[in-house]
């Protein structure tokens, strides 16, 4: 019970954190300038990463599939599960990945910084709470660019499928025939599945990271020490939380 | 340094605020950094807690602010409890960190207007008016497109002392305003601190291991050793008083033949 102590407290000070960030939502509209710089930092600027990412991952889906049906002549299923596996799981969960790795581990080390260096203390001594100026905007951000990079995650999939199946000697499918299929399977429900997990999924791994990064104590090493920590903290909770939301929307 | 005179000031003055501490004590695990500290400081007056380097100083001072609180005893701000965030709603109080702590991510101005923009005091025109002016007390508008990482060591002070000033405090902490200053910059600061209290009227406890800075600007001072308050005087007493720790404290003799570290 000794060793879970820091678990349940990282997990108790995060519950609070998100209560009090929502807290502070009706006053977004104060904090308008740092909302739309976040949604600059979290959206437009990952949004090239998982684009490139999203077509490599379609594009070797669309292989691995073409490789083992080219005996069964199935191969124009490989639009649809190309397209279902985009939109219901890969899109979300390599997105929140990505997130995590670029805009989380970011977070992580500027809060944690702004704790080692006074600044968070500073900000209470002038009754700001950081909750207001740092973590709402940032939460709000995500909230809203987390489906635009996951859209933009699942079409760059989709077409980084065709392209393969179109161009690969051994697949050779006709990209009309790859979005029939992909459209005779993907239907709006599995689209706001994908949708409703990016969400979550972006939500907690910014909260993980403001979290870890507030609660950060000590020097240099420590800030190291707590962007690995939120990196590792996101990445757990979005496999853990996939499973959890898959078999609920299911 | 350019002073602005209080007449054309664009610094509201509010009312100074009295301090009492009462039998404080803190421990961090088994090290115990404050023990039973009890001292008043009076409504305006510039009171300085001196001490060597781990006496308990900053963290006396994290609890005057809030940012700590106490194992027992307490601290009352004008008659109203120091650990409760209301008071520091209620009361202006502002801290001018050690290093600054000042907000890397913004430039000078937007430092200094944080406080005034989030509390939306003012319009946009007066609180650039009042940041102008903070600036021009600290001699340094020209720096207010700059930010922090673009500035020397003395000038992160100063413009932590400004961003304390548009704050408008009716106390004002300063934790080792002069540590890491050269000595001419120590006497801009000192000068600084003695200013900004004669103009303002605001009452200021600044804790530091300065001596100088300490007999210089000091209503009085409070002599903090070992987590204890050791002595309450003012300075001219402390200058006068024999007793041998104080003396050690404010005259130290450097023994090349028998070191401090090697003593048991």
């Amino acid at each position: 019970m000794k060793m879970n102590k820091p678990l349940f407290e990282s997990i108790g000070s995060g519950v609070v954190l998100f209560l009090r960030a929502l807290y502070f939502l009706p006053t977004l509209p104060r904090q308008f300038r740092r909302f739309i710089e976040q949604c600059f930092q979290i959206g437009y600027k990952t949004l090239p990463l998982v684009a490139i990412l999203s077509f490599c991952i379609g594009a070797v889906l669309a292989l691995q599939i073409g490789y083992s049906f080219r005996d069964w002549g199935t191969q124009q299923f490989i639009g649809s599960i190309v397209g279902l596996s985009m939109v219901r799981e890969l899109g979300p969960v390599m997105t929140a990945i990505m997130v995590t790795g670029r805009v989380g581990s970011a977070i992580t080390a500027e809060l944690a910084s702004m704790r080692v260096y006074q600044e968070v203390d500073a900000l209470h001594t002038m009754n700001i709470p950081p909750e207001r100026i740092l973590v709402m905007p940032r939460l709000a951000a995500i909230a809203v660019t987390m489906p635009v990079l996951t859209i933009t995650s699942v079409l760059f999939g989709w077409f980084g499928g065709a392209v393969v199946a179109q161009n690969v000697a051994f697949i050779s499918l006709d990209s009309a025939i790859y979005f029939r299929s992909l459209k005779d399977f993907v239907d709006t429900a599995a689209v706001m599945d994908g949708l409703i997990k990016a969400e979550v999924f972006g939500i907690a791994v910014v909260l993980i990271c403001c979290n870890v990064g507030l609660r950060t104590t000590g020097g240099p090493r420590e800030i190291g020490f707590s962007v690995t920590r939120a990196v590792v903290a996101s990445i757990i909770f979005i496999l853990l939380l996939d499973y959890f939301i898959t078999r609920a929307l299911l | 340094m350019a002073i602005v005179s209080q007449e054309s000031s664009q610094i509201t003055v509010h009312e100074p605020v009295a301090v009492e501490v009462r039998n404080l004590c803190r421990s961090y695990g088994e090290t115990q950094v404050l023990k039973d500290v009890s001292f008043q400081v009076e409504p305006g007056e510039i009171f300085v807690i001196m001490g060597p380097s781990g006496a308990g100083k900053s963290v006396l001072l994290k609890h005057i602010i809030g940012l700590e609180r106490a194992d027992s005893g307490e601290i009352l701000i004008a008659g109203k409890d120091a650990s409760s965030t209301k008071t520091h709603r209620d009361i202006r109080t502002g801290i001018v960190f050690q290093a600054g702590a000042l907000f890397n991510s913004m430039t000078v101005y937007e430092n200094l207007a944080l406080y005034p923009t989030e509390h939306r005091l003012y319009d946009k025109e007066t609180i650039r008016r009042k940041v102008m002016e903070a600036l021009a007390i600290v001699s340094l508008e020209e720096a207010a497109d700059k930010i922090p990482a673009e500035l020397s060591g003395g000038m992160k002070k100063r413009v932590a002392v400004a961003r304390a000033l548009v704050i408008e405090p009716q106390l004002l902490l300063y934790d080792e305003p002069t540590s890491e200053l050269d000595p001419i910059l120590a006497a801009t600061v000192a000068e600084l601190i003695a200013t900004v209290r004669k103009e303002t009227n605001l009452t200021s406890i600044v804790v530091t291991h300065d001596t100088v800075l300490a007999k210089t600007i000091g209503n009085r001072v409070a002599l903090l050793l070992d987590g204890r308050i050791h002595t309450i005087a003012t300075p001219d007493e402390l200058t006068r008083n024999d007793d041998p720790d104080i003396q050690d404290f404010l005259h130290p003799k450097i023994d090349l033949d028998n070191p401090r570290f090697r003593r048991s």
